[in-house]
C-alpha cells in the first residue's frame, strides 16, 4: 500500500482535494518519516513540529481552499530563509542563536498558499559550499549512500525530498546550489531567471546571483512551487517588473516540438564514466523519441569558473561584513579592543569556506586590483551572457549534464578549494547569464547513484522550460525510491 | 622661502528633508528614544534589502539644478566597505559613478569687491551610519541607530576657495539656499549641515598643489572658520620650519581651537568601491526633471532684490529666508497687509523669535499671517501703540486670538478722546507740582519725564504724540 509520504506534491493535492486524507494526516505521516530517515540524512537543522501540526489541524477545521495553491502541502525551506520561531542560522557558528524578527517573502507567500513548513534544512554555511560538509552542524548525507554528499549547497533540501520525508522544499541557487544537489540525490530543481522570486528575507551570499527555487519529484510539481512564489515584491528592488504566466496548467509539449541545444564544452569535458553512460543512454532516448539535438558552442566558457568566483566573492565579501558581533549573532567574549572584537568574532563565527571567501573577495575589490579582476570579471560575465543568448537563438533550451561525477564520499575535496570550485563549471554560467535552469533525473548509474541534466532557457521562460523538463521525465527512466535505514 | 596660499575645498553634508529613511519606511529624524526608529532594513539584519525612497532622488535632483548642476538621468548606488559600530552592514551606501548631480556653482563675494564662482564637482546621495554614545563611567560603548539609513546628500566643491571667510559666505549662501528650498531643514545642532574641509598650501601663483589635511565633521560655521584658520597656522609653521605636511585625517578640537590627527594616510581606508547589487540604476526621467524645475523658485538673489525695492532691510530680508517657511508666511501676510517694513519688522522682532524659543514652524504656528497682518494694521491706523502691540504680542502668538477682538475686549485702543486725555493731564499737573515749577522756571527738558508719566498712567494707550502736545499747551497755559 502506497504511504503518505510516498506522493508527490500533485498526490498530495488531489488526496486532499479528495478528502482521501486530512491535512493532519498527512503532516503526521511526513513528521514520522522525517523522524525516522533524519538520523541517517540528517537533512534538517530544526523541526517545527508543534507550528506544522498547529497549522495542519487548523487547515482542517477551515477546510479546503482551492485558491490557495499549496494548501495542505508540507515542505521544508533552507535556513536561509528568514522565519519567525525558529533560529535562521544559514549554517553557520555566527547565527546559531540568531531569531529573525521577520519572515522572507518566499515564507510569507508559502505560509499564505496554505503551505506547511515542516524543517528548516541544512546548507552550506552562507550558501558557499557544493556539498553541505560547510555546514557548521555538520554534513547531511546523500540518501542513496550515506558514505556519500548530498551536493549544496542546498544539500538537506534535495535530501529532505529524495529521502521522502516531504513532496517539496525551497532552496537557493548561486553558483548551482538547487540543481547540483537535486542531480546527486535524483530528483528535480529549479532555479527560476534572476529576478523572478524576491529574494526579500534571504541572507545574501552573492546578491547578483541568489536566486530561490523550488526542489521536488516532478517538474510539475516544481512549476506549482514557483508559481506560488513569484512575482513582484516592493521590497525586492531587483525584481523583473514582468508578469507571472500559467506555470501548473501549460499545454503539454511533444518531443518532436523541440530543440535542444548541446554546448560542445560540456559535453565533451571529462564525465565520469558513471555519468557518461547515463547521459549517453539519456541522449539516445531523447533521440528516439523525436526530439532535435544540436551542438552548440559556448566559446568563452572556460573563463567562467575564475569570473564566477571573482564576482560572488566579491559581493559576499561585504554581505558577510555585518557578522561584526556588534548587534546580533555571535561575539567573541571579553575582546581587548574593538579590532579584536572584529577579528576574533569573525575567525571564531565564520568557517573556513566563508572566510576563504570573504579574502578572496576582498582582495579583488582592493584599490589596484580592482580593475584587474573585479572589473576584468565583470566584462567576462557579459561575453558569457552573449555565449548563452547566441547559443539559445538556435534552439528551445540548452541541455547540459549537471556534474561531471556522482555524489563523492564525505571529506573527498574538504582540501581541494579549487578542484570544487572547477566543478561548478556547468552550473554557475547559468547564473552569470541570470536565465533559468532545470536540472531533472536522467537515470541511476551502476553504482547506483543517480545522474541528472539541466536545461537552460532564456530569461522568464520558466513555463515551456517546465513543459520542456515534463517531456525528459516521460521519456528517462523514473528512478526507484533510495533504500534509507529507519529506527 | 615664497609667499604661500591656501587651497581649500569642502565636502558638504546635507540631511535631506524626507519623511522617512532613504531605504526603508522608518521615521527620518526627531529627537526620540535611542533605537527607535529602526527596523531590519536600517539595522544590518540578515536578508533584509534597501529600496529607494523616491522622494529623496527628487531633493538630490532639485539640489543639483538649483545649484546649475547637471542631473544624470542613470546614476548608481555603490557600496563603501569599512568597518564601524555604527555601520550597520558594514557598507556605507553611497553613489561613485555616476552620481545623481554633476557640476554647478555657487558665487561668493570676493576679496577684490567682486563675486567669485565656486565650482562644484558633484552631488551624490548616500545613507548616515548611526551614532555611537561613549557612557565613560562605565566604560562602554552604546550605539543608537537612529540616524541610520537617515538620506544624505554630499556636495563636494572643487579646491576653489582661498580663506577662511569665503568658506564660510560659501556655507552660509549654501545653507540659507538649500533650507529655502526645503531640500533640509538645516538643523546645525542636530547635524542637518554639517562638513568636512581639505586644505593644503602652495606658493603664490603655482598651480601645483601642497599635501593636504581633511578636517572631518564640523557641524557650524564658526567652528569652520576657525579650524581652516588654525590649519592655514599650523601648515605655515610646518613649512617655514623646513618641516613636511602629512596628508591626514584630521579632527578639530572647539574647546581647545586646535586640530589633531584621527588617522595618517597610511592607515587610510581602502573603502573597496564596487556597484550596489541590490539596488538598480537610479533614473529620473525628462519629464520628472521639467516639473522639478518648474517647482524651483527664483533665485535667491532676485527674491532678495524684490524684498529690498520693498523697502526691507538686508537683515531682514536674510532672517526671512534662512528661516524655512518665514518666507511664505511673510508673503502671506503681505498680501492682506502691504506695508512690507512694518511687517518684516514685527517678523525679525516678534514672530521669528517667539517660533525659535516654542521649537515650531511658521506653518503651524496659531498665530496665522492674517493675525499678524492684523496687528500690523492696527498700529499703523493708530489703533494701537508700538508699546501696547508688544505687550500683546505672546498672548496672540500663544492663543492665535484675534488682534482686533482682543484689543477690543481689553480697551487697548490708543486714547484720542481728549477729555480723557484732559483728565490724565490734570493729574499729572497736580501730582508733580515740583516739575511742573521747574518747567515753568525754564527747564524745558523735564518735558520728557512728565509724558512719560501721562503714558504710565494711561498704561500705554494714549498717543504719544498727541499727549506730548495737549500737556505742552496745558503747562504754557499755566504761565498765563
Amino acid at each position: 500500500m502506497t504511504q503518505l509520504w510516498q506522493l508527490n506534491l500533485a498526490q498530495c493535492s488531489e488526496g486532499l482535494k479528495n478528502k482521501d486524507f486530512s491535512v493532519t494526516e498527512l503532516t503526521e505521516a511526513c513528521l514520522k518519516r522525517l523522524t525516522e530517515t533524519e538520523p541517517a540524512i540528517k537533512s534538517c537543522l530544526a523541526v517545527l513540529e508543534d507550528q506544522a501540526l498547529e497549522t495542519a489541524r487548523d487547515l482542517d477545521r477551515r477546510g479546503n481552499d482551492s485558491s490557495r495553491l499549496l494548501w495542505g502541502l508540507p515542505l521544508t525551506v533552507k535556513d536561509v530563509f528568514c522565519l519567525k520561531g525558529a533560529p535562521t542560522t544559514a549554517g553557520s557558528r555566527q547565527l546559531s542563536d540568531y531569531y529573525s524578527v521577520f519572515e522572507a517573502t518566499v515564507v510569507r507567500r508559502l505560509k499564505a498558499h496554505g503551505a506547511i513548513i515542516l524543517a528548516k534544512t541544512n546548507c552550506d554555511e552562507f550558501a558557499m559550499g557544493s556539498s553541505t560538509e560547510f555546514s557548521a552542524f555538520g554534513p547531511t548525507r546523500n540518501p542513496w549512500d550515506r558514505q556519500r554528499v548530498p551536493g549544496g549547497s542546498s544539500g538537506g533540501a534535495a535530501a529532505s525530498v529524495a529521502g521522502f520525508q516531504v513532496p517539496g522544499a525551497f532552496g537557493t541557487d548561486t553558483g548551482g546550489s538547487i540543481r547540483q544537489p537535486a542531480a546527486l540525490c535524483g530528483c528535480v530543481g529549479l532555479k527560476p531567471t534572476y529576478g523572478r522570486v524576491s529574494r526579500y528575507g534571504i541572507i545574501a551570499y552573492g546578491s547578483s546571483f541568489d536566486q530561490a527555487g523550488p526542489l521536488a519529484r516532478t517538474a510539475a510539481d516544481c512549476g506549482r512551487l514557483l508559481q506560488a512564489v513569484a512575482g513582484p515584491d516592493a521590497y525586492d528592488a531587483t525584481l523583473a517588473d514582468c508578469p507571472v504566466p500559467d506555470f501548473v496548467n501549460q499545454r503539454p509539449l511533444k518531443p518532436n516540438e523541440l530543440t535542444l541545444g548541446l554546448p560542445r564544452q560540456f559535453w565533451n569535458a571529462d564525465l565520469h564514466p558513471q555519468v557518461a553512460k547515463v547521459l549517453d543512454e539519456a541522449r539516445n532516448l531523447l533521440t528516439k523519441a523525436g526530439l532535435n539535438l544540436i551542438e552548440v558552442d559556448l566559446p568563452n566558457i572556460k573563463y567562467a569558473v575564475a569570473a564566477y568566483y571573482i564576482l560572488a566573492s566579491a559581493e559576499a565579501s561585504t554581505n558577510l561584513a555585518r557578522y561584526d558581533g556588534v548587534r546580533y549573532g555571535f561575539r567573541q567574549p571579553d575582546p581587548g579592543d574593538l579590532m579584536e572584537l572584529y577579528t576574533k568574532t569573525r575567525q571564531t563565527g565564520l568557517g573556513p569556506e566563508a572566510r576563504r571567501r570573504i579574502l578572496l573577495g576582498t582582495f579583488v575589490l582592493s584599490s589596484g586590483y580592482y580593475e584587474a579582476y573585479y572589473r576584468k570579471a565583470a566584462q567576462v560575465r557579459r561575453l558569457i551572457k552573449n555565449d548563452i543568448e547566441a547559443a539559445l537563438t538556435r534552439c528551445h533550451f540548452l541541455l547540459a549534464p549537471v556534474s561531471a561525477i556522482p555524489a563523492w564520499p564525505l571529506g573527498s575535496f574538504l582540501d581541494d578549494p579549487l578542484t570544487v570550485y572547477q566543478m561548478d563549471l556547468m552550473t554557475l554560467p547559468l547564473n552569470l547569464y541570470g536565465g533559468p535552469g532545470l536540472s531533472v533525473p536522467a537515470g541511476l548509474g551502476d553504482d547506483n547513484l543517480p545522474v541528472g541534466a539541466q536545461l537552460w532557457g532564456k530569461p522568464m521562460s520558466e513555463a515551456s522550460l517546465i513543459s520542456a523538463g515534463r517531456v525528459l521525465e516521460s521519456l528517462w527512466p523514473k528512478l526507484p525510491e533510495p533504500q534509507i535505514p529507519v529506527i | 622661502m615664497s609667499e604661500m596660499e591656501p587651497v581649500i575645498g569642502l565636502e558638504v553634508h546635507a540631511q535631506l528633508n524626507t519623511r522617512t529613511k532613504l531605504f526603508c519606511a522608518c521615521p527620518a529624524g526627531g529627537s526620540v528614544e535611542p533605537n527607535t526608529h529602526i527596523c531590519e532594513i536600517c539595522t544590518g539584519q540578515p536578508g533584509a534589502l534597501p529600496r529607494l525612497n523616491g522622494r529623496a532622488v527628487e531633493l538630490a535632483a532639485k539640489a543639483t539644478l538649483a545649484l546649475g548642476g547637471q542631473v544624470n538621468g542613470y546614476s548608481l548606488f555603490a557600496r563603501k566597505n569599512y568597518f564601524y559600530p555604527d555601520l550597520p552592514n558594514g557598507f556605507q551606501t553611497s553613489q561613485l559613478d555616476p552620481p545623481i548631480g554633476t557640476g554647478g556653482s555657487l558665487s561668493v563675494a570676493a576679496g577684490d569687491g567682486g563675486r567669485k564662482a565656486i565650482r562644484l564637482n558633484r552631488i551624490h546621495m548616500e545613507d548616515d551610519a548611526g551614532k555611537c554614545v561613549h557612557d565613560e563611567k562605565r566604560d562602554r560603548t552604546l550605539i543608537d541607530l537612529n540616524r541610520a539609513g537617515v538620506p544624505l546628500i554630499e556636495i563636494v566643491t572643487e579646491p576653489d576657495l582661498s580663506s577662511s571667510r569665503e568658506a564660510m559666505e560659501f556655507l552660509k549662501t549654501l545653507h540659507s539656499l538649500l533650507v529655502r528650498l526645503e531640500v533640509t531643514k538645516g538643523r546645525l545642532e542636530e547635524g542637518e549641515f554639517r562638513c568636512d574641509v581639505n586644505i593644503s598650501l602652495k606658493p603664490k601663483g603655482s598651480s601645483v598643489l601642497g599635501v593636504r589635511g581633511e578636517i572631518k565633521n564640523l557641524n557650524s560655521f564658526k567652528f569652520v572658520g576657525q579650524a581652516i584658520d588654525y590649519e592655514i597656522r599650523r601648515q605655515s609653521a610646518l613649512y617655514e620650519s623646513g618641516g613636511r605636511v602629512e596628508q591626514q585625517t584630521l579632527h578639530f578640537d572647539h574647546l581647545k581651537g586646535e586640530t589633531r590627527a584621527l588617522r595618517s594616510k597610511e592607515e587610510a581606508h581602502d573603502y573597496r568601491y564596487f556597484p550596489q547589487p541590490d539596488l538598480p540604476p537610479v533614473l529620473v526621467s525628462r519629464v520628472k526633471l521639467r516639473e522639478i524645475v518648474q517647482s524651483l523658485p527664483p533665485p535667491a538673489d532676485t527674491i532678495k532684490e524684490s524684498y529690498k525695492e520693498l523697502g526691507l532691510k538686508e537683515d531682514t530680508v536674510t532672517a526671512l529666508l534662512d528661516r524655512p517657511g518665514a518666507q511664505a508666511y511673510f508673503e502671506e501676510a503681505f498680501k492682506r497687509f502691504p506695508e512690507a517694513k512694518r511687517l518684516g519688522t514685527l517678523m525679525v522682532e516678534l514672530f521669528l523669535p517667539a517660533l525659535r524659543q516654542s521649537g515650531t514652524d511658521p506653518q503651524s504656528a496659531v498665530m496665522g499671517p492674517a493675525k499678524l497682518a492684523a496687528l500690523a494694521r492696527l498700529m499703523s491706523d493708530g489703533v494701537l501703540t508700538k508699546k501696547a502691540a508688544y505687550d500683546l504680542f505672546p498672548e496672540l502668538f500663544e492663543t492665535g486670538a484675534d488682534p482686533r477682538q482682543l484689543v477690543e475686549a481689553r480697551g487697548l485702543s490708543r486714547v484720542r478722546d481728549e477729555s480723557t486725555l484732559q483728565g490724565w493731564i490734570m493729574e499729572v499737573i497736580a501730582g508733580h507740582p515740583e516739575e511742573v515749577k521747574k518747567y515753568l522756571a525754564g527747564q524745558t527738558k523735564i518735558l520728557s519725564f512728565l509724558v512719560g508719566q501721562l503714558m504710565r498712567l494711561s498704561r500705554g494707550t494714549a498717543d504719544p504724540q498727541k499727549a506730548s502736545a495737549s500737556l505742552t499747551q496745558a503747562l504754557e497755559d499755566l504761565r498765563s
